[in-house]
């Protein structure tokens, strides 16, 4: 048996399953390799010195061992871990959804320091309390954004015409707004000038910002719902935070 | 590839179904069992069959039970006026073990968890508030466990108590019995020293 290869990555935790008696798979959405999924073993346990440094969020620089199938941590020490997220209900299924989709739109090996950065800016935004709905939407508008499925917002996506603010809708099918005059032709949602104004201004801002703005009631409800849909035409099958976000209320919260 | 008799084959692959049992695990399990003794076998397959027949939740708190009501809950001796809640039954169990509180139980059935869709009308959370409301309990303990579904469950529980007029109260988080400090994790540390206690 050869060396066994160790290296050290920055690291938020985003999904977990319990393994076997006492270990758990993390899927971690880590700064240098991108997502991977790592076993952390005995992190059950109460001594675990995992434990602490791994939980659901978390941001660690850890140790990581190659393994046949998964990485096996080795290390970890917390750099933060956002543990107002946990006291607020609002908060923590914002974070799970956040977590989730970033994992539901990346596949394993992708390197994104950028979007590494967005979901850790995310994280933080939330737990010292910022607007959970514009910093939420702020991350979808980003994501999406980087990712290539980012939502057209300042030309027609019918007839290529600028859309000025006024009498826009919004077609989750032609991922865009449509001007004054095709959207009426097309099936596209209602999207309000204040509403169209706010997503405009939440692709350039940072996390940070993002977190100082409150959206108005009708702005939170009805991106809430148009986002929900764009985000929905995405993915595969829908989210399970996104539907305990509706249930529960807490998306236009 | 038959290798095995069919019913031997048919043993081994139920056996893999349990958790942590692999292949080679199942094996072992199954010649051991055809080594032993036909009252063993019995026993166990009797033993099985029991659990699954007899056992269901306890209609008050939802631990385990063979009776009408589990043998907590059945118990004059137990303190009415606290309630401790727990997220399975299995922690339940842990407590008892423990053997510290005198009181009565509550279990979930789960902790929140929005990736898991599971949410508050998944838990047993209505039962416990019908509970709390007949007025006898007077301090509710949470006992979930400290990881981020647990404390996000306890704090969600705690603002839905606290209207009612109960004690809420929340396990302690530190450094466990017999650990060495200079081995604990940061954020463990840290919140031990949070939660210190004069002395």
């Amino acid at each position: 048996m050869g060396r066994v290869r160790l290296y050290r990555v920055s690291s938020v935790v985003v999904r977990q399953r319990d393994l076997g008696e006492a270990d758990r798979v993390l899927v971690l959405y880590t700064r240098e390799r991108g997502k991977l999924a790592a076993v952390a073993k005995g992190i059950r346990r109460p001594r675990s010195k995992l434990a602490g440094s791994l939980q659901l969020f978390s941001h660690a620089s850890i140790q990581l061992a190659a393994g046949r199938s998964l990485e096996v941590v080795t290390q970890a020490r917390a750099r933060d871990t956002f543990y107002e997220l946990r006291t607020d209900m609002v908060r923590f299924a914002h974070a799970s959804y956040a977590a989730e989709l970033l994992d539901a739109l990346t596949d394993q090996g992708m390197v994104d320091t950028v979007l590494f950065d967005l979901l850790l800016s995310t994280l933080a935004a939330l737990d010292s309390g910022g607007d959970a709905s514009a910093v939420i939407r702020g991350f979808e508008v980003k994501l999406l954004t980087r990712l290539g499925y980012g939502p057209e917002l300042d030309e027609c996506v019918s007839c290529g015409a600028e859309v000025e603010g006024r009498g826009q809708r919004f077609s989750v099918t032609q991922g865009g707004v449509l001007c004054a005059k095709c959207g009426p032709l097309g099936s596209g949602a209602h999207l309000s000038p204040a509403g169209l104004q706010a997503l405009r201004e939440l692709r350039h801002m940072d996390a940070t910002a993002v977190s100082g703005k409150r959206l108005s009631a009708s702005a939170r409800e009805e991106l809430a719902r148009l986002m929900r849909a764009f985000v929905d035409s995405h993915l595969d099958r829908p989210l399970r935070s996104s539907a305990f976000l509706a249930q529960e209320s807490l998306d236009s919260a | 590839m038959r290798a095995y008799p069919r019913s031997l084959a048919r043993l081994i692959e139920e056996l893999e179904k349990l958790p942590g049992v692999g292949p080679k695990t199942a094996q072992r399990l199954a010649l051991h069992l055809l080594h032993a003794s036909a009252e063993d076998a019995a026993a166990l397959a009797e033993a099985i069959q029991d659990v699954k027949q007899s056992i269901r939740e306890c209609p008050v708190c939802f631990n385990y039970t063979d009776a009408d009501l589990c043998p907590v809950c059945s118990d004059p001796h137990r303190d009415e006026a606290t309630l401790c809640v727990v997220g399975e039954a299995r922690d339940l169990l842990a407590m008892e073990r423990a053997g510290g509180l005198r009181g009565r139980y509550h279990v979930l059935g789960g902790l929140l968890s929005p990736m898991d869709g599971i949410g508050p009308e998944s838990l047993r959370i209505s039962e416990l508030l019908a509970r709390v409301r007949e007025g006898k309990i007077r301090e509710v303990v949470l006992a979930t466990n400290p990881t981020v579904e647990g404390d996000a469950t306890a704090m969600y529980l705690a603002a839905q108590l606290r209207p009612l007029g109960v004690r809420v109260t929340r396990i302690a988080l530190g450094l466990p019995v017999g650990g060495d400090l200079d081995y604990a994790d940061d954020v463990t540390i840290a919140r031990a020293l949070e939660g210190r206690t004069e002395m």
